[in-house]
Protein backbone atom coordinates (compact mmCIF):
# COMPACT_ATOMS: atom_id res chain seq x y z
CA UNK A 1 0.00 0.00 0.00
CA UNK A 2 1.65 3.33 -0.93
CA UNK A 3 2.46 6.07 1.94
CA UNK A 4 0.74 9.08 1.70
CA UNK A 5 2.56 12.47 1.42
CA UNK A 6 1.03 13.47 4.99
CA UNK A 7 1.79 10.54 6.20
CA UNK A 8 5.03 11.01 5.65
CA UNK A 9 5.59 14.48 5.98
CA UNK A 10 3.50 13.97 9.31
CA UNK A 11 6.82 11.76 10.61
CA UNK A 12 8.67 14.29 9.28
CA UNK A 13 7.46 17.28 11.21
CA UNK A 14 7.34 15.03 14.19
CA UNK A 15 10.51 13.72 14.37
CA UNK A 16 11.84 17.65 14.04
CA UNK A 17 9.75 18.47 16.62
CA UNK A 18 11.40 15.74 18.73
CA UNK A 19 14.63 16.62 17.77
CA UNK A 20 14.27 20.42 18.92
CA UNK A 21 12.79 19.51 22.48
CA UNK A 22 15.33 17.39 22.74
CA UNK A 23 18.25 19.75 21.93
CA UNK A 24 16.83 22.07 24.68
CA UNK A 25 16.51 19.39 26.87
CA UNK A 26 20.81 18.66 26.30
CA UNK A 27 21.76 22.84 26.76
CA UNK A 28 19.70 22.05 30.27
CA UNK A 29 21.97 19.49 31.14
CA UNK A 30 19.45 16.63 30.45
CA UNK A 31 20.90 13.46 29.03
CA UNK A 32 18.49 12.16 26.33
CA UNK A 33 18.05 8.49 27.17
CA UNK A 34 15.57 7.26 24.55
CA UNK A 35 13.97 8.92 21.40
CA UNK A 36 14.94 12.01 20.16
CA UNK A 37 16.64 10.66 17.23
CA UNK A 38 19.38 9.85 19.48
CA UNK A 39 19.06 6.52 20.81
CA UNK A 40 15.83 3.90 20.67
CA UNK A 41 12.93 4.83 22.08
CA UNK A 42 12.43 3.83 25.85
CA UNK A 43 9.63 1.30 26.16
CA UNK A 44 7.43 0.99 29.11
CA UNK A 45 5.82 -2.35 30.26
CA UNK A 46 1.92 -2.86 29.93
CA UNK A 47 0.31 -3.68 33.57
CA UNK A 48 0.19 -7.28 33.63
CA UNK A 49 2.62 -8.26 31.82
CA UNK A 50 2.16 -9.49 28.47
CA UNK A 51 3.01 -7.44 24.72
CA UNK A 52 -0.04 -5.08 24.35
CA UNK A 53 -0.58 -1.83 26.12
CA UNK A 54 3.50 -0.76 26.11
CA UNK A 55 4.50 2.53 25.25
CA UNK A 56 7.32 4.10 23.87
CA UNK A 57 7.47 7.75 25.08
CA UNK A 58 8.94 10.23 22.17
CA UNK A 59 11.72 11.10 24.34
CA UNK A 60 13.05 10.49 27.43
CA UNK A 61 15.73 12.60 29.61
CA UNK A 62 17.80 12.22 32.77
CA UNK A 63 19.53 15.09 34.55
CA UNK A 64 21.74 14.77 37.61
CA UNK A 65 19.57 16.91 39.94
CA UNK A 66 15.97 15.86 38.79
CA UNK A 67 13.55 13.18 38.25
CA UNK A 68 13.84 11.46 35.01
CA UNK A 69 11.22 13.34 32.20
CA UNK A 70 9.35 11.95 29.62
CA UNK A 71 8.00 13.49 26.60
CA UNK A 72 4.94 12.78 24.43
CA UNK A 73 4.30 14.62 21.10
CA UNK A 74 0.16 14.51 21.44
CA UNK A 75 -2.66 15.38 18.83
CA UNK A 76 -4.59 18.41 19.96
CA UNK A 77 -8.50 19.06 19.33
CA UNK A 78 -9.09 22.54 17.24
CA UNK A 79 -8.19 24.85 20.51
CA UNK A 80 -4.87 23.76 19.87
CA UNK A 81 -4.26 22.85 23.72
CA UNK A 82 -6.99 19.81 24.70
CA UNK A 83 -5.37 16.28 23.67
CA UNK A 84 -7.45 14.22 21.99
CA UNK A 85 -9.65 11.20 23.96
CA UNK A 86 -7.00 8.94 22.61
CA UNK A 87 -3.78 10.98 23.44
CA UNK A 88 -5.32 10.86 27.14
CA UNK A 89 -5.90 7.46 27.19
CA UNK A 90 -2.27 7.32 26.13
CA UNK A 91 -0.63 9.48 28.90
CA UNK A 92 -3.18 8.52 31.46
CA UNK A 93 -1.52 5.15 30.74
CA UNK A 94 1.96 6.15 30.61
CA UNK A 95 1.22 8.07 34.16
CA UNK A 96 0.73 4.79 35.67
CA UNK A 97 3.52 2.99 34.04
CA UNK A 98 6.31 5.65 35.19
CA UNK A 99 5.35 5.41 38.62
CA UNK A 100 5.13 8.22 41.44
CA UNK A 101 7.65 11.04 41.04
CA UNK A 102 8.73 10.96 37.70
CA UNK A 103 7.53 14.14 35.24
CA UNK A 104 5.19 13.48 31.98
CA UNK A 105 4.90 16.26 30.04
CA UNK A 106 2.66 16.51 26.61
CA UNK A 107 3.33 18.77 23.70
CA UNK A 108 1.40 19.43 20.42
CA UNK A 109 2.41 18.22 17.54
CA UNK A 110 1.34 20.99 15.57
CA UNK B 1 15.03 -5.78 25.59
CA UNK B 2 15.97 -8.51 28.54
CA UNK B 3 16.87 -9.32 31.41
CA UNK B 4 20.68 -10.83 31.98
CA UNK B 5 23.18 -11.67 34.40
CA UNK B 6 26.64 -11.23 33.38
CA UNK B 7 26.48 -15.41 33.10
CA UNK B 8 23.89 -15.55 30.69
CA UNK B 9 25.46 -12.85 28.10
CA UNK B 10 28.85 -13.61 28.83
CA UNK B 11 29.64 -16.41 25.80
CA UNK B 12 27.42 -14.44 23.50
CA UNK B 13 29.79 -11.01 23.94
CA UNK B 14 32.70 -12.90 23.61
CA UNK B 15 31.45 -14.66 20.47
CA UNK B 16 30.10 -11.52 18.97
CA UNK B 17 33.56 -10.01 20.10
CA UNK B 18 36.17 -12.74 18.31
CA UNK B 19 33.81 -11.91 15.11
CA UNK B 20 33.49 -8.44 14.79
CA UNK B 21 35.99 -5.84 15.43
CA UNK B 22 34.32 -3.40 17.95
CA UNK B 23 34.49 -1.19 20.15
CA UNK B 24 32.46 0.68 23.10
CA UNK B 25 31.81 4.18 24.17
CA UNK B 26 30.11 4.99 27.08
CA UNK B 27 26.60 7.52 25.67
CA UNK B 28 25.90 10.36 27.57
CA UNK B 29 26.15 14.21 27.92
CA UNK B 30 29.53 14.10 29.33
CA UNK B 31 32.05 16.80 30.92
CA UNK B 32 34.70 16.39 28.53
CA UNK B 33 35.63 14.99 25.23
CA UNK B 34 37.66 11.88 26.66
CA UNK B 35 35.17 9.58 26.08
CA UNK B 36 36.10 5.87 27.93
CA UNK B 37 36.69 3.88 24.58
CA UNK B 38 36.61 -0.22 25.48
CA UNK B 39 37.55 -2.45 23.57
CA UNK B 40 35.57 -5.36 25.23
CA UNK B 41 32.63 -4.71 27.19
CA UNK B 42 34.40 -6.86 29.65
CA UNK B 43 37.26 -4.14 29.98
CA UNK B 44 34.60 -1.79 31.11
CA UNK B 45 33.88 -1.13 35.03
CA UNK B 46 31.26 -2.80 36.76
CA UNK B 47 30.00 -4.98 33.45
CA UNK B 48 26.73 -6.77 34.94
CA UNK B 49 26.03 -4.53 37.99
CA UNK B 50 24.13 -1.53 38.12
CA UNK B 51 23.88 1.31 40.70
CA UNK B 52 20.53 2.40 39.83
CA UNK B 53 17.71 0.72 40.22
CA UNK B 54 16.33 2.81 36.78
CA UNK B 55 17.66 1.25 33.36
CA UNK B 56 17.31 5.49 32.01
CA UNK B 57 20.35 5.99 34.35
CA UNK B 58 22.09 2.45 33.78
CA UNK B 59 25.51 2.36 31.68
CA UNK B 60 24.62 2.80 27.97
CA UNK B 61 27.04 2.05 25.37
CA UNK B 62 27.79 2.82 21.42
CA UNK B 63 28.62 -0.29 19.54
CA UNK B 64 30.81 0.37 16.23
CA UNK B 65 33.89 -1.20 14.50
CA UNK B 66 36.59 0.29 15.58
CA UNK B 67 37.42 1.25 12.06
CA UNK B 68 35.38 4.10 12.57
CA UNK B 69 35.63 7.03 14.68
CA UNK B 70 33.45 8.29 16.77
CA UNK B 71 31.49 12.02 16.75
CA UNK B 72 31.21 13.99 19.63
CA UNK B 73 28.76 16.86 19.53
CA UNK B 74 29.67 19.84 21.69
CA UNK B 75 26.28 20.68 23.45
CA UNK B 76 26.34 24.64 24.65
CA UNK B 77 24.54 24.79 28.17
CA UNK B 78 22.37 27.37 28.51
CA UNK B 79 23.87 27.75 32.22
CA UNK B 80 27.59 28.18 30.64
CA UNK B 81 30.06 25.68 29.54
CA UNK B 82 29.70 23.34 26.79
CA UNK B 83 28.83 19.55 27.31
CA UNK B 84 29.62 16.99 25.02
CA UNK B 85 27.12 14.54 23.91
CA UNK B 86 27.66 10.75 22.84
CA UNK B 87 24.87 9.18 20.92
CA UNK B 88 23.64 8.28 17.22
CA UNK B 89 22.34 10.94 16.08
CA UNK B 90 26.02 12.03 14.55
CA UNK B 91 27.80 7.98 14.48
CA UNK B 92 24.70 6.37 12.38
CA UNK B 93 27.10 3.22 11.98
CA UNK B 94 26.31 2.56 15.50
CA UNK B 95 24.08 0.27 18.18
CA UNK B 96 23.29 1.46 21.25
CA UNK B 97 23.83 -0.95 24.08
CA UNK B 98 22.95 -1.06 27.62
CA UNK B 99 23.36 -4.79 29.46
CA UNK B 100 21.65 -3.57 33.09
CA UNK B 101 22.27 -6.72 35.70
CA UNK B 102 22.02 -6.91 39.11
CA UNK B 103 21.23 -3.99 41.29
CA UNK B 104 23.50 -4.45 43.76
CA UNK B 105 22.49 -1.57 46.37
CA UNK B 106 19.01 -3.43 46.83
CA UNK B 107 20.34 -6.91 45.84
CA UNK B 108 17.86 -9.56 44.46
CA UNK B 109 16.89 -7.00 41.86
CA UNK B 110 17.73 -7.28 37.79
CA UNK B 111 17.72 -3.78 36.13
CA UNK B 112 16.76 -4.88 32.32
CA UNK B 113 18.88 -4.02 29.52
CA UNK B 114 18.72 -3.23 25.86
CA UNK B 115 20.00 -3.60 22.15
CA UNK B 116 18.69 -1.00 19.65
CA UNK B 117 19.36 1.51 16.95
CA UNK B 118 17.41 4.51 15.72
CA UNK B 119 19.97 4.31 12.63
CA UNK B 120 18.59 2.79 9.25
CA UNK B 121 22.50 2.63 8.11
CA UNK B 122 23.48 -0.74 6.64
CA UNK B 123 26.51 -0.98 9.11
CA UNK B 124 24.69 -0.58 12.32
CA UNK B 125 21.97 -2.82 11.21
CA UNK B 126 24.11 -5.55 10.89
CA UNK B 127 26.06 -4.89 13.70
CA UNK B 128 22.11 -5.08 15.78
CA UNK B 129 21.31 -8.23 14.10
CA UNK B 130 24.15 -9.87 15.02
CA UNK B 131 23.62 -9.09 18.80
CA UNK B 132 19.55 -9.76 18.46
CA UNK B 133 20.01 -12.95 16.89
CA UNK B 134 22.12 -14.29 19.50
CA UNK B 135 20.16 -12.97 22.17
CA UNK B 136 16.67 -14.13 20.80
CA UNK B 137 18.14 -17.57 20.24
CA UNK B 138 19.68 -18.02 23.89
CA UNK B 139 17.44 -16.70 25.84
CA UNK B 140 13.48 -17.32 26.37
CA UNK B 141 10.93 -14.87 25.51
CA UNK B 142 8.92 -14.02 28.08
CA UNK B 143 6.43 -10.78 27.45
CA UNK B 144 8.03 -8.40 25.42
CA UNK B 145 11.53 -9.12 27.18
CA UNK B 146 14.06 -11.85 26.22
CA UNK B 147 15.38 -13.42 29.54
CA UNK B 148 18.96 -15.49 30.30
CA UNK B 149 18.62 -18.88 31.76
CA UNK B 150 20.20 -17.98 34.85
CA UNK B 151 18.01 -14.49 35.32
CA UNK B 152 15.07 -16.65 34.94
CA UNK B 153 15.83 -18.98 37.80
CA UNK B 154 16.18 -16.11 39.85
CA UNK B 155 13.00 -14.59 39.01
CA UNK B 156 11.42 -18.33 39.74
CA UNK B 157 12.84 -18.18 43.39
CA UNK B 158 11.41 -14.21 43.51
CA UNK B 159 14.14 -11.43 42.53
CA UNK B 160 12.39 -8.74 40.94
CA UNK B 161 13.00 -7.93 37.41
CA UNK B 162 12.32 -4.41 36.32
CA UNK B 163 12.86 -1.38 34.17
CA UNK B 164 12.60 0.81 37.29
CA UNK B 165 12.47 -0.23 40.94
CA UNK B 166 10.59 2.44 41.60
CA UNK B 167 7.51 1.33 39.47
CA UNK B 168 4.57 0.04 40.86
CA UNK B 169 5.18 -3.88 41.60
CA UNK B 170 2.61 -5.07 38.98
CA UNK B 171 4.94 -4.00 36.19
CA UNK B 172 7.86 -6.33 37.29
CA UNK B 173 8.48 -8.80 34.55
CA UNK B 174 6.03 -11.95 36.17
CA UNK B 175 6.27 -15.81 34.53
CA UNK B 176 3.51 -16.62 32.25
Amino acid sequence: MAVSFNVVFSSIRLKRICFVIAAELESRGYKITGGGGRLPEEYLRPLGGGRRGGSYPDITATHPNYPTLRINTVDVLKNGVTPTARELRNAVRIRAQIGPGKHLILIPKI
Amino acid sequence: MFFTVLEDVEKIIRDIEASVDIAYYNTGLLDSRNVPKYNSIFDAPNVGIVFSGDWNRIDDYLVMKKNISLIIREVPQRAGGVKFAVDQLFNPKSIALKLGGIYQEKGSVIVAGRVGTVSEDRDSNELYKLFATKIKKEFRRIGAFYVGKEAEGKLKVGWRLVTDDQSPKEYDLKLS
